[in-house]
């Protein structure tokens, strides 16, 4: 559902471009699953996560801050997710979580082999894969890669194309910054796996580009 | 979704905010929503772009078929009897504790619709009805696109669904390993006959020598898997090996 393993984009810009997620079972671990939860995302800000988010209650972003979204958690959370934008950070994560056992599924969302590399590293098992085999059917109507390389980072499909390319005219013309475009158009991504730095290099190098 | 026009000033800030772009201006410059192309995934309303609460969300109250819309579209809708909000389940996100995806075993996950080119019901049966001719493909009971089906086992959908439109809906599947090549084979010509696009994700467990089933298949048959992926790294508990 958080379709990270479909982000788009060049490998070198994507080699910074991590998620994680703890997931509950349904029917096994999700009753009063809220403090691991909880713990997971405190984790995460700990390791310099950019945006976070959980299932029922939208991102932190939307919440209007961090504190403000802990304190909207519900009993029962369907998933905690966090961005992060370099491999150290996620291992860090992964390292703490291990230790600390809390008993819910994660899942990395990244480059394969470096992902690979930090389950070795950390003393974790990979355990199972989901690959992306690409877009297929009437991808004549879809935009422009790197327009793409900033939608296919909202977990649901939610921010518009129309709305990226928008920005992209803005910055070029001095209107707004491309951090301050790419933090407005987290409030769109309800998952809260957007990573707003990776979208302002985006933009920028958009907006550098001759019309 | 519903625009109160004795609010709206048309200045058009929901129009790029459209993920689909329902939203428009007609002839007389005035915005408008065009419901028929409208996914009710109400960005437009969460997003708060309009500064003169002129767009009205209805969600719940919306009657069905069309509620089916906001069922799949929309984050803050819960299909009932589904793993939660969105449009599909958790798949390989918690096999470390359900063990849905065995080895031997190879998940396939078409998302219809994305990205953000949302799709018709009527394209998801072209495809699901062709999956299922081939006798052995049974469709994950908990996923909301299969709740819409009126016989899973012909993947046809419920005749009143056909002509309602979301944002994205996932057909997730099981395919044993030696019938993959042959499903990629039927995906592919899916891939030619429908009107929108579909992002396509394949799963399986980590064998011991770290391979995983569905490189080799993919490679011998030309296509390209992303490098960058979705990874159960086993800290779920009860732990499945």
């Amino acid at each position: 559902m958080t379709h990270s393993l479909h982000r788009m984009g060049d490998l070198e810009d994507i080699r910074n471009d991590w998620v994680i997620l703890m997931c509950p079972t349904i029917g096994v671990n999700i009753e009063n699953d809220r403090d691991k939860i909880l713990r997971f995302l405190q984790i995460c800000a700990d390791n310099h996560c950019v945006t976070m988010g959980e299932g029922h209650t939208g991102s932190d972003v939307q919440n209007g801050g961090r504190e403000k979204f802990y304190s909207l958690l519900p009993k029962n959370c369907i998933v905690g997710e966090a961005s992060f934008d370099s491999a150290e950070d996620v291992a860090a994560v992964l390292k703490t979580l291990k230790e600390e056992d809390l008993g819910i599924s994660i899942v990395v969302s990244g480059i394969i082999d470096e992902v690979d590399h930090i389950c070795k590293q950390v003393g974790t098992p990979h355990h199972t894969v989901s690959s992306s085999l690409g877009i297929w059917g009437r991808t004549d109507k879809l935009p422009s890669k790197q327009v793409l390389a900033i939608s296919t980072m909202c977990g649901h499909g939610l921010i518009a194309h129309a709305l990226v390319e928008d920005m992209v005219d803005r910055v070029r013309k001095g209107r707004i910054t491309a951090e301050d475009a790419a933090w407005e158009m987290a409030k769109d991504c309800v998952c809260g796996i957007y990573n707003p730095h990776r979208a302002a290099r985006l933009l920028q190098a958009m907006a550098d580009q001759p019309e | 979704m519903i625009m109160d026009k004795s609010k709206c000033v048309d200045c058009g800030l929901c129009i790029e905010r459209c993920p689909v772009k329902a939203i428009k201006r007609d002839e007389n410059n005035k915005v408008y929503i065009d419901r028929d192309e409208c996914v009710e995934c109400c960005i437009c309303y969460i997003s708060k772009c309009c500064k003169k609460d002129a767009l009205i969300k209805e969600g719940e109250d919306l009657p069905w078929p069309r509620k089916a819309r906001y069922w799949m579209s929309c984050t803050q809708a819960v299909f009932q009897g589904s793993e939660g909000p969105g449009r599909g389940t958790h798949e390989c996100k918690t096999n470390d504790v359900t063990g849905r995806y065995p080895e031997g075993v190879i998940g396939i996950g078409m998302e219809f619709g994305r990205p953000n080119a949302g799709a018709y019901i009527f394209d998801i049966e072209k495809a699901s009805q062709r999956l299922a001719k081939l006798g052995y493909i049974t469709f994950e009971r908990r996923n909301p696109i299969t709740m819409m089906m009126s016989d899973p086992k012909t993947g046809t959908f419920k005749d009143e669904t056909l002509r309602e439109r979301i944002l994205s809906g996932i057909l997730e599947f099981n395919v044993p390993e030696e019938k993959f090549e042959e499903v990629m084979n039927v995906i592919r010509e899916i891939a030619g006959d429908i009107h929108t696009v579909f992002s396509l994700m394949v799963c399986g467990k980590v064998r011991a020598d770290g391979t995983v089933p569905q490189r080799a298949v993919a490679e011998k048959m030309g296509i390209e898997i992303r490098p960058n992926s979705k990874n159960n790294v086993g800290l779920g508990r009860p732990y499945i090996a």
